[in-house]
């Protein structure tokens, strides 16, 4: 009886105790909270670590590093965490409308003010990609390491093998399309069910350009009509017999080997698949080509910066952490620290040169980068999320044609708020 | 009354009392308090009051009849299916004398293989290109099947999730046999009951109040399905015909950011949850023996 006594108590105390561990103020004065994406699986995560562990010794305050990989959930838990006073003092994350509300409530430190201060903070990233970083107010707050870049990969042995044209421009792109449709490989490796966010993308980029590809409708008069032509694609394409059978209900990762292991000719997709790529050889990369017709650049892509890191306002008027804050952000800003980011997946945001171990496609992609006439953004960083998720989710019935395309866009601008 | 003061046994009760509160009223009556509210966004600030804008589109979304149709469907089948083909596995193992450890565990297997890893095991089953189904069916000489399709679809992500949950209601099931005393069956035995009239006449009325926990479980279970269908098939795929609520409301606050929608259709999954427990705790009352 007395040992069930005892038990309950400490039962009761445990239980009492993780009530008030919950309680906790976001962060010491003593320690430095940091938060990034380089967490987990993410290819830049040990580089991140190294970075990290270097300079523990040269930061006076401990650093508390809460990096994670990125996807939804812990986007939510970040905006949580802001909401709720519990936010970091230095963050690596996204720009544009992800962060409009953030930006709104003061949550961040303008590089300008940062600069009044430490004039020399951030002064070796390139103007091209500072350019990205600037908000709709006409600050900026991010420092980016590394862009991204989309592109249509190719399996160049396969098209040797079966003397298919390479996709240089549309009527080799389509040739190709025909030549595969015949055969045992999916000349597009694709999944609209999951991921159909790049060919969205470059179909609408590559059917009006860069000047119609960035407007975000508010009414169902300002859709341009490239956005129709380049949606009809998806079906055009479809009937074509350019992707596989199961590309209604079939999954990224699916698809993505597919592709790795030459059993697609073509995959259209972003930066960060090249790392992942095992034949470096035989892969090359190209810029999504131009519909005919169409006024798109024939070497534009879409890419860009958007991520970087940020100086929380709640840091900056601390004393204590103000320049711990920006020695941290100055480290993994540095020219080193960029090329050890760029190497895995990206274009470098300093004027520097890549590491001699940087993927072969990734060279590739920052060459593309480099020759392009023009880089222009995603759309979802113009749209609403809600109206972007719209049209990502109808791409299966638009493709089928059991949704209509003018249908499709008047929810999207309906939900583009 | 072991504590002479009540004070000691209200300090007992509070811990769990304050985590129920916190994680489970608290949510619940601000998640009312959203759904009237315009929230973009995970972690937003409530902006506009919407009033019960958010319930009409409820009655309008051609997503979220597609969603009930299914999770209804999927309420009959797990009722019929899971509760029915455990029943019958229980009174067949209750009847066995060797080997039921054996079974029991064989049965209960699926509950404790974490349901992502059952997705992706069915994933790959059903892939069209070189997926386990479609090579069986290479091997005598057939072709391959597109298992995912606008019409089988719904069908092939429902078989998983009901043999899942086979064992769970297996396990309750056998021990409510369990608890049914020997002495009844001697006695019928002694009168000629064996066999079927054993199982209808003696078996199944005294199990009908575990019966009726398994339903009101998986009218409860199918109305929240999420782990299994989003894994084999994301975002309703194909075209959005394979939302369930549980999907369809997790589309709408994680994917579409709308959480005052995601909240109005988290509401909707308790009421229609109380409804049918309702109906059927009136169907089928509770009896004493």
């Amino acid at each position: 009886m007395k040992f069930k006594k005892i038990l309950s108590i400490i039962l009761v105390l445990s239980l009492s105790l993780s009530i008030l561990a919950g309680c906790t103020t976001g962060g010491k004065s003593s320690e430095l909270r940091t938060v990034s994406m380089f967490g987990g699986t993410d290819p830049s995560a040990v580089d991140y670590k190294a970075i990290l562990d270097g300079l523990k010794d040269q930061i006076n305050l401990k650093i508390k590093d809460e990096s994670s990989t990125t996807n939804e959930e812990w986007k939510a838990k970040i905006l949580a965490d802001f909401a709720s006073g519990n936010e970091p003092d230095v963050i690596f994350y996204f720009t544009g409308s992800e962060v409009e509300d953030l930006l709104k409530e003061n949550k961040f430190v303008s590089i300008e003010e940062i600069r009044e201060e430490f004039p020399n903070y951030a002064q070796n990233i390139t103007k091209n990609a500072m350019s990205f970083m600037e908000e709709t107010d006409g600050k900026t707050y991010a420092i980016p390491v590394r862009g991204f870049f989309e592109g249509l990969y190719i399996n160049e042995d396969l098209f040797e093998k079966h003397n298919a044209p390479l996709p240089t421009d549309w009527e080799s792109f389509i040739k190709a399309i025909e030549i595969f449709a015949k055969t045992d490989i999916t000349p597009i490796a694709a999944s609209f069910a999951d991921v159909p966010h790049y060919l969205i993308e470059n179909l609408i980029y590559s059917a009006g350009g860069s000047s119609d590809h960035g407007v975000s409708p508010k009414t169902i008069q300002e859709v341009p009509d490239s956005w129709k032509k380049g949606l009809e694609m998806f079906k055009t394409l479809r009937d074509m017999g350019a992707f596989s059978k199961d590309v209604a209900a079939t999954q990224d990762p699916i698809t993505g080997n597919s592709f790795k292991e030459g059993k697609s000719a073509m995959v259209v997709d972003g930066s960060w698949f090249a790392g992942g790529v095992p034949n470096q050889k035989t892969t090359k990369l190209y810029p999504f080509p131009a519909m005919n017709g169409s006024i798109k650049s024939p070497t534009g892509i879409i890419g860009g910066f958007s991520t970087g890191f940020y100086i929380t306002r709640k840091a900056w008027d601390n004393a204590d952490k103000r320049e711990a804050a920006v020695q941290f952000v100055t480290a993994m800003t540095s020219n080193e620290a960029i090329a050890k980011f760029a190497k895995v997946a990206g274009a470098p945001a300093a004027d520097i040169k890549l590491d001699s171990d940087t993927s072969i496609l990734i060279q590739q992609g920052v060459e593309l980068s480099n020759k392009a006439s023009e880089i222009v953004m995603p759309m979802d960083s113009r749209l609403s999320k809600e109206a972007w998720n719209s049209l990502v989710s109808s791409i299966s019935g638009v493709s089928d044609g059991s949704k209509k395309i003018d249908d499709v866009l008047s929810e999207l601008v309906s939900k583009n708020k | 009354m072991i504590y002479k003061s009540r004070k000691i046994a209200f300090a007992f009760i509070f811990p769990a009392v304050f985590f129920v509160l916190v994680f489970l009223y608290i949510p619940f009556f601000l998640n009312i308090f959203n759904s009237f509210f315009e929230i973009k966004g995970l972690a937003a600030k409530p902006g506009e009051f919407l009033g019960l804008s958010n319930y009409i589109t409820l009655f309008k979304d051609p997503l979220i009849k597609t969603a009930l149709y299914n999770s209804l469907l999927m309420m009959v089948l797990t009722i019929v299916f899971q509760v029915g083909i455990a029943l019958i596995l229980a009174i067949l193992v209750d009847a066995i004398k060797k080997g039921a450890n054996f079974f029991r565990t064989v049965f209960f297997f699926p509950i404790i293989i974490s349901a992502t890893a059952i997705g992706l095991m069915f994933n790959l089953f059903y892939a069209f290109n070189g997926g386990m189904l479609n090579q069986i069916l290479g091997a005598f000489g057939l072709d391959p099947v597109l298992w995912l399709s606008k019409e089988t679809a719904l069908t092939m992500i429902i078989i998983p999730v009901v043999w899942q949950y086979i064992g769970f209601y297996f396990v309750i099931l056998l021990t409510g046999l369990n608890n049914i005393p020997t002495d009844v069956y001697e006695s019928a035995a002694i009168d000629g009951a064996t066999g079927f009239k054993r199982v209808f006449y003696i078996t199944l009325p005294l199990l009908s109040n575990v019966i009726k926990v398994c339903v009101i479980l998986s009218i409860t279970g199918s109305l929240k399905v999420f782990d299994l269908p989003w894994i084999i098939a994301p975002n309703g795929a194909p075209n959005g015909i394979t939302h369930f609520t549980g999907t369809y409301m997790y589309y709408a606050t994680f994917r579409e950011g709308n959480v005052d929608y995601g909240s109005t259709i988290a509401l909707m999954i308790v009421v229609l949850g109380i409804v049918f427990s309702q109906i059927v705790n009136k169907f089928l009352k509770q009896k004493e023996y």
